[in-house]
């Protein structure tokens, strides 16, 4: 029976490990996409996040692990498209992000409706969904019909144990600005077609959120001429 | 390289005959023609709504789970709206419903009350009937997917008679009807249930005439140029009048010219050669000429 219970707090501990991962993970996402997150918030200590998220019974409460954050003016500004004689005042396209974590064993379409509609109602621009279980075919055809009001993002929370852009082999990537990206092309003559490509569920895109016709630029260090710089055209 | 930047020179030769214009041909509105594929995308869009409207609360059914009725006896009203929802269903849809079944841990065939099962221990394949002779090697996610092998039966039996073409061609066929597999093995003993059965036959044969003939039509429409809307033919907007030609003079049977050139005219019309074109023979050119002097 003693061992049984060894057995249990050792899972449990790994599950509260595993959360405390994610959730820092999160929290750098969203601090890496350009969103105001306090630095406290961002490198929570696993002892903090304990007292913090977890039940009287020890095990990790997901439901209460969420948290939204608002862009920061420089992020407004970066996506902010530019102004035209026939849109004087334009509006960023980013907005407030939502962050919700899920333990459900898999999502179906009605989870993901319902969370879509919460964050299209609550004015979210962007809802995060991040989950220990899988998301059904159905439930993934759900996400582009709010398309319009919110962007649905969802992640496998064992995708989030590490964060992949602190690899050392995984080179900085810098998304450019719409300003940045126009130069870009100018500079060289090009089009943005002429670029090479990066997709859209490219794990570091999609760590980034970006979005078909971002140009991301990509800094990698080399031994011969120190640093080296290339770009990718989101597709 | 003072060019402007967005007009590149294509590397391709220049072939120097441009894309023929549309404007030849009577163009419509460009607007109007928007907003008639719009209307179209439209209401793919809605039927598409339903069925995933329609997919979320069969991921719930049976809404009746009293004892009297499990999957092989199901609830009239349940098995009635089920038939009824899984008609515009493509077997990708199909897949996609017990798919979502399976997340929300029920047994994938509709009308089962009961749960999935889950095999207990790992492995991806598991043997089935062994030592029968039907064993066989399955995975076990394809298991899992039921409460037992009677439901994926009945689940499969649904399955084949879905329809592949596009929802919104069968959108207004009333006639397709979904079978349920036990209905089929119980009622065909009695002889009045076999004519029903020839009865059904019939009209099958006269649904399968009446896709015929949509298709016929649709290839029409497609030869002619029509949109289709909704698999229905939209009508064509000609104008036509029928003007009749005035008669002046009494018709006339024909008969033999003097000059008997009368066989060189085609409708009313005598087709000439132009001397100087390179496709007249030489041979011809040359009695051409000759006539010319001749007649000077
Ligand atoms: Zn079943």
């Amino acid at each position: 029976m003693a061992d049984m219970e060894n057995i249990n707090s050792e899972a449990n501990e790994r599950n509260i490990v595993k959360a405390w991962r994610a959730w820092r993970t999160a929290h750098e996402m969203v601090q890496d996409r350009g969103y105001e997150l306090a630095e406290e918030e961002v490198k929570i200590s696993l002892d903090a996040f304990r007292t913090q998220y977890t039940s009287i019974d020890g095990t990790v409460s997901r439901e209460r692990m969420k948290f939204s954050a608002r862009p920061s003016p420089e992020m407004l500004k970066k996506y902010t498209p530019p102004a035209t004689p026939s849109n004087p005042d334009p509006q960023p396209d980013v907005g407030t992000i939502w962050v919700e974590f899920n333990d459900d064993p898999s999502v179906g379409a009605e989870a993901m409706r319902r969370f879509a509609k919460f964050c299209s109602h609550e004015h979210y621009r962007t809802g995060m969904m991040i989950l220990s279980g899988n998301v059904s075919s159905a439930a993934k055809k759900e996400i582009p019909k709010f398309a319009q009001w919110t962007t649905i993002e969802w992640f496998l929370e064992e995708d989030l144990l590490i964060n992949i852009t602190h690899h050392e082999l995984v080179p900085r990537h810098v998304i450019l600005s719409r300003e940045e990206k126009t130069a870009l092309l100018k500079r060289y003559r090009l089009k943005e077609t002429q670029l090479p490509r990066i997709l859209q569920r490219d794990p570091v895109a999609k760590y980034f959120g970006m979005r078909r016709g971002q140009v991301v630029k990509i800094i990698r260090s080399s031994e011969t001429a120190g640093r080296y710089a290339s770009y990718r055209l989101c597709v | 390289m003072s060019k402007q930047p967005n007009k590149p020179k294509g590397i391709l030769k220049n072939k120097g005959n441009p894309p023929p214009t549309s404007t030849e041909q009577p163009t419509p509105d460009p607007r109007e023609v928007a907003i008639k594929h719009a209307r179209i995308i439209h209401s793919r869009r809605e039927i598409e709504d339903q069925i995933s409207d329609s997919l979320i609360e069969l991921s719930r059914f049976p809404s009746t789970r009293d004892s009297p009725y499990n999957a092989s006896n199901p609830a009239p009203a349940d098995a009635e709206s089920f038939k009824n929802l899984i008609r515009l269903y493509q077997p990708g849809d199909y897949d996609d419903l017990i798919e979502e079944r399976n997340s929300n841990g029920l047994c994938g065939y509709t009308l089962c009350p009961n749960p999935r099962s889950r095999i207990a221990g790992g492995g991806t394949f598991k043997l089935v009937n062994f030592g029968r002779k039907d064993f066989n090697i399955v995975p076990t996610r394809e298991l899992e997917k039921w409460c037992s092998q009677k439901c994926a039966k009945r689940a499969m039996y649904v399955k084949v008679q879905l329809n592949e073409t596009a929802a919104w061609e069968r959108a207004g066929i009333a006639s397709i009807q979904i079978d349920l597999l036990e209905e089929g093995t119980d009622t065909a003993t009695t002889a009045a249930d076999a004519a029903k059965k020839l009865e059904k036959q019939a009209e099958n044969l006269k649904i399968e005439a009446l896709e015929k003939t949509a298709q016929n039509a649709r290839d029409l429409a497609l030869e002619r140029g029509d949109s289709t809307e909704n698999g229905k033919t939209s009508k064509r907007s000609i104008k036509l009048t029928i003007r009749e030609k005035s008669v002046k003079i009494a018709p006339e049977a024909p008969s033999l010219d003097i000059d008997s050139q009368a066989h060189l005219v085609t409708e009313g019309y005598k087709s000439t050669f132009d001397p100087n074109s390179e496709t007249v023979s030489q041979e011809n050119k040359n009695t051409d000429k000759k006539e010319t002097i001749s007649d000077q």
